[in-house]
Order: structure tokens, then sequence, then C-alpha cells
């Protein structure tokens, strides 16, 4: 950890705003971003704002014997399991209108459709996997720490999220 | 190295986490194989396509909502005042803010939760006072009795089911508080007259002490916070998947052993 981010954590926990801001303005992109493709773009701004919020409150426990950012996706990944649960709804793809079209032909934007349904087939937890390994970039170890299950498990968990993805879009694409 | 091998290696390999010694095997095997460099070249496109995605942007009134949520200044400049309420009635209600967390779970159930702040039920007099002879928390949170051995098959994170705790503290009731990942389990152990209860719950449900209010102590390897009411203290701390909070012992030390106790037993299980 850094010296400036522990400087920030310590002085979020006595309630100073700027730096409570300043820790939110580091890793509101990670955690919206997660929240987008686990949650869908439409209740992805909602998952965030209660990760933060919960962020916020429990900081004054945390021991720093995790990264930081470990500990703040678990928080975000446990808001979106959460989140699913209560709403009971499957993850709304992303809207056609959101996806950026300014440097994309139709045939992309088909395909990043397409992603993004077969994103929203996989079973949430192996979503979390898949996501935070090829998009959040957390090695195994960090992923088992998130998740709290053995490091083992997150490889074998990775290689059926891949060759779900892969049977979804094949059937997709061969139609 | 055979294809059916390299196959088996090639997620390990494209996430980087495989061996050295067994990584530069099977690059000398996709060097001369086109099929598994190709499912190896399949791996990665899934990758960059996913992180190719487009993500909207961030609504510019998140911090706002955030901030508002937490009762601070939307504005970054303003420090937070400082609260008037006395350090222990801030660090006893914080110290159980799980309890509260989940008592307002419990209560309203899961609705929609837009901006939805969980209700605060002050748990403070157990720390003030103590905890009364005939606790029974099963009226407030609406909990279930269930055996221990019983409890633990119920949630899904592991739990301390051991009937004698230290120094002749036994287990009297258990109960577990709704269901699968988010429950609680809670169990009430006596010695004579004397109590303590200890809280079981999945490690990722965030638990703050608030500034000043706690003390981190030490127990093996484990950092603990710790907070002395005028009636009794609180321990709380995470082992594996679980997050643990006892309360009730009037002395420091013998909350550490129990701590200690409950940390080991959690240890010696495998997962």
């Amino acid at each position: 950890m850094t010296s400036r981010l522990r400087d920030l954590i310590e002085r979020a926990v006595k309630g100073e705003s700027p730096a409570q801001k300043a820790l939110y303005d580091e890793f509101v992109g990670k955690v919206h971003r997660l929240a987008v493709r686990m949650v869908g773009g439409s209740d992805a701004a909602d998952v965030t704002q209660q990760t933060f919020v919960k962020m916020f409150r429990g900081l004054g426990s945390f021991q720093g014997s995790a990264s930081f950012s470990t500990w703040l996706y678990r928080i975000a990944v446990n808001e979106c399991l959460q989140h699913r649960r209560r709403e009971r709804r499957p993850t709304q793809a992303l809207p056609a209108e959101l996806l950026d079209k300014s440097n994309g032909s139709l045939r992309s934007l088909e395909a990043a459709d397409l992603v993004q349904q077969a994103l929203s087939k996989l079973d949430e937890k192996l979503r979390a996997i898949f996501l935070l390994r090829e998009v959040e970039g957390l090695s195994y170890e960090q992923i088992a720490e998130v998740l709290g299950i053995p490091t083992g498990t997150v490889g074998s968990q990775l290689n059926r999220a891949r060759a779900e993805l892969r049977g979804y879009l094949q059937r997709q694409m061969g139609e | 190295m055979t294809c059916a091998e390299c196959e088996s290696l090639l997620d390990l390999f494209a996430d980087g986490e495989l061996a050295p010694e067994r990584k530069q095997a099977l690059s000398d095997h996709l060097a001369g194989c086109s099929q598994c460099a190709e499912k190896l070249a399949g791996i990665r496109a899934l990758g960059d396509a996913v992180r190719q995605l487009p993500v909207p942007v961030v609504t510019a009134d998140l911090w706002e909502r955030i901030a508002k949520d937490l009762g601070t200044p939307a504005i970054a400049g303003k420090v937070r005042p400082k609260r008037t309420a006395d350090w222990l009635r801030v660090a006893s209600v914080a110290a159980l803010v799980l309890i509260a967390v989940y008592t307002g779970w419990l209560a309203f159930g899961p609705g929609p939760r837009r901006n939805h702040q969980p209700e605060v039920v002050d748990l403070s007099p157990m720390l003030e006072k103590g905890i009364p002879v005939n606790f029974n928390a099963g009226d407030e949170f609406k909990f279930v009795a269930a055996p221990l051995d019983q409890a633990k098959q119920q949630v899904t994170f592991r739990v301390f089911d051991q009937p004698q705790l230290t120094e002749g503290y036994t287990a009297q009731q258990c109960r577990v508080g709704c269901c699968g990942p988010r429950a609680i389990v809670q169990t009430e152990y006596r010695r004579d007259q004397d109590h303590c209860v200890m809280f079981q719950y999945p490690r990722d449900l965030p638990v703050s002490f608030g500034v000043a209010a706690t003390e981190q102590a030490k127990v093996g390897n484990k950092s603990v916070n710790l907070v002395q009411g005028k009636a009794c203290w609180a321990a709380s701390w995470q082992v594996n998947g679980t997050g643990i909070t006892i309360v009730g012992p009037r002395d420091r030390d013998e909350l550490l052993r129990m701590v200690a106790k409950v940390d080991q037993s959690f240890e010696r299980k495998t997962p």
C-alpha cells in the first residue's frame, strides 16, 4: 500500500470529506465497471453507491492485511450478488444506445451486445471470477481472497466460465 | 507434452499463473502445434472482447448520493464536525452495527433498496449494563432456535460449534437469523451468572467500530478489534470466511482467551 493511500484511508476514517472524495475518485471507475458487468448498466450506479457507503462505514475495521483494492472488490462483489438476489431478475444486457458508436460499425456493436449477453447468461459467481481476472487483472490468489475460496478453485472456475462463454457465443454465431 | 496436457494448462498459461518450468514446456509445444495455439488465441480473444465492452459514464451526482448516505458534506473540503456523543456510546453502537444491519434486513425483508439506510438498533445497553439474566434476543431479532450442530448446516460460512467456550462458559442456546449466505448465528454462553453472546456471520459484512472507539489487540498473529463498555467488553475479528463478535465478558484477558480458543478452532479445521 502506498503512503498516499494509507494517508487517505486514515483521514477518511476520521471523517475527512476531502479524503473520502479522493478515495472515491480513485476507485469509483473500477467498482462501477465491475458493477456494470455484474448487474447491468441500469443498476450499476445503485450498486456502486451501496459499495462505497459500506466501504466507508467499514473503513475503521480495514486492517491492512489484504490490499485495499482487494477488500473493496470483496465488498463490491458481495453487493452485486446481494443486489441480484434482492431484485431476482437477470442481468440486463447493455442497451445498444449505451455502446460507443463513435468508432464502431454495426458489426462491432452486434459483437459487443453478444458478448454482454453471454456474460449475463453466466452464473453470477463464475462471472465475478471471470471479470476479476480478465477485466480487473487480479491474480488467482487475489481472486481467492476476494471471494473467500481456495486458489485452486479459481483456476477450475475460470476454465468453466470460459468454456461456457465460448459455448454460448459459438451457439449464437452458428445460428 | 501432449495436446491434452497442453489444453489442461492453457488457462493457467494465459493468466500468467503457470510455474516457470512448465511454462517453457508449454511454450515449446505451442510453437509446434497450431491447434493448441489457436485455443490459446481463443482464450485471449475472449478476454479482449470483454475488456473492450463499453462502460457507461459514472453519473455526476453519484458522489453526492454517497456523501448524503454517509451524512458528510458533499462538497469536498469540509471536515465533518466531531460528534458530541461520548465515545462509549458511539463505540457500542458501531461495534454492533452488524447486528443492526441484519436486524434491518430481517425486519423489513430484502425489498427494493435505493438509498436504503439499515435501521440501527441501539444495543449499547449490552455493553453498558451487561447482558441481562433473562437475555433473549429471539424476539428482537426474529431468530429461530437451532442446536449448534444444526445451525452450522444452515449457513454457508464456517461456525464455531463447540458447546464449551472457556473457563466454564457453556452454550445455553443457539439461534439462526435467516438464511444462506446472509445468515447470522447467535450463541449464548453462560457461566453461573456470567453471560456472553457470540455472533457469527459472513466475513464480507463490513463492521465499523468508528474512529477512536476501538482498540486493536493481537491474538497470535490475528488482529482483533476490542471495545470496552461500562459493564463488559466486546471483540470482533475475522477468520477465514467468518466474521465473529463476542460481547459480554467483564475481563479483557478472559475475552482474549475466548478469541484465541475460537480462532484456533477455526484454524485447525480444514476448509
